[in-house]
């Protein structure tokens, strides 16, 4: 597996670590990974992505999640993010995009 | 530059770069600033906010421009300047946030972190600079 990309399954959900600097070189296989964590048979009740080791992030990152949230809606929630992602999202108005996962939200 | 000092200072203080058309340019564009930054002991705030700017000027270029990407740095005391030409004719729009329209954002990112920026169009290209301020002393 590409190792940007490392999988785990936790409770029925699916965790989705994304290792790096998520940009425009990273954008089009963030996405494509995630949809073929979905197709997979059975599917998990719904992917958590983890981007607390993102190292850099721009708006092409935030394109990738942008993506992913249009094409899979609430059935992908943001994990534990880093920093750098943390201020991206307050720089665009993005952080309230997708629905927290409940289990960070437990924590 | 007639004085031995002020062109010294001037090799010193700028430089610049050529980055092919390639997604990778992004990242080899933000390494590249990143360490003449740290070179001349820019604070490390200043130098993740430029790294920023040159990502997604860079990035517009790939995805809007044409030809090569140029990417200028000059660096004072008072703050960090950067422009990055292509030769395309399209010219940059900031757009207002809109988080459910994909795309534009660059700009948006640009405009919050930058002191100041702007586009400069020229026959056969342009040139999207913008400036970085430094803490005082």
């Amino acid at each position: 597996m590409d190792p940007r990309f490392d999988l785990a399954s936790e409770d029925g959900a699916a965790v989705l670590r994304i290792t790096g600097d998520l940009d425009i070189a990273v954008e089009d296989d963030a996405v494509a990974a995630v949809a073929a964590v979905l197709a997979t048979e059975p599917a998990p009740a719904h992917l958590v992505l983890d981007l607390s080791a993102v190292e850099f992030m721009d708006s092409s990152g935030l394109r990738a999640l942008l993506r992913i949230h249009n094409r899979h809606g609430d059935q992908v929630r943001l994990g534990p993010v880093s920093a750098v992602v943390e201020r991206l999202l307050e720089l665009t108005g993005t952080t309230d995009l997708f629905p927290p996962d409940e289990r960070a939200a437990e924590a | 530059m007639t004085d031995d000092g002020a062109q010294e200072t001037d090799t010193k203080d700028r430089s610049m770069a050529v980055f092919d058309r390639r997604v990778e340019s992004a990242s080899e564009a933000r390494s590249w600033l990143t360490t003449f930054l740290h070179e001349r002991d820019v604070e490390e705030t200043v130098v993740m906010d430029a790294a920023l700017i040159v990502s997604e000027l860079v990035t517009n270029a790939l995805r809007h421009g044409a030809g090569q990407t140029v990417l200028r740095v000059t660096v004072t005391a008072a703050d960090v300047q950067l422009s990055v030409t292509d030769s395309g004719d399209a010219q940059p729009q900031l757009l207002p946030p809109d988080p459910d329209r994909v795309g534009g954002l660059g700009l948006v990112v640009v405009n919050s972190v930058s002191q100041d920026w702007g586009v400069a169009p020229f026959p056969g290209g342009k040139t999207v600079w913008a400036l970085v301020g430094r803490p005082g002393p």
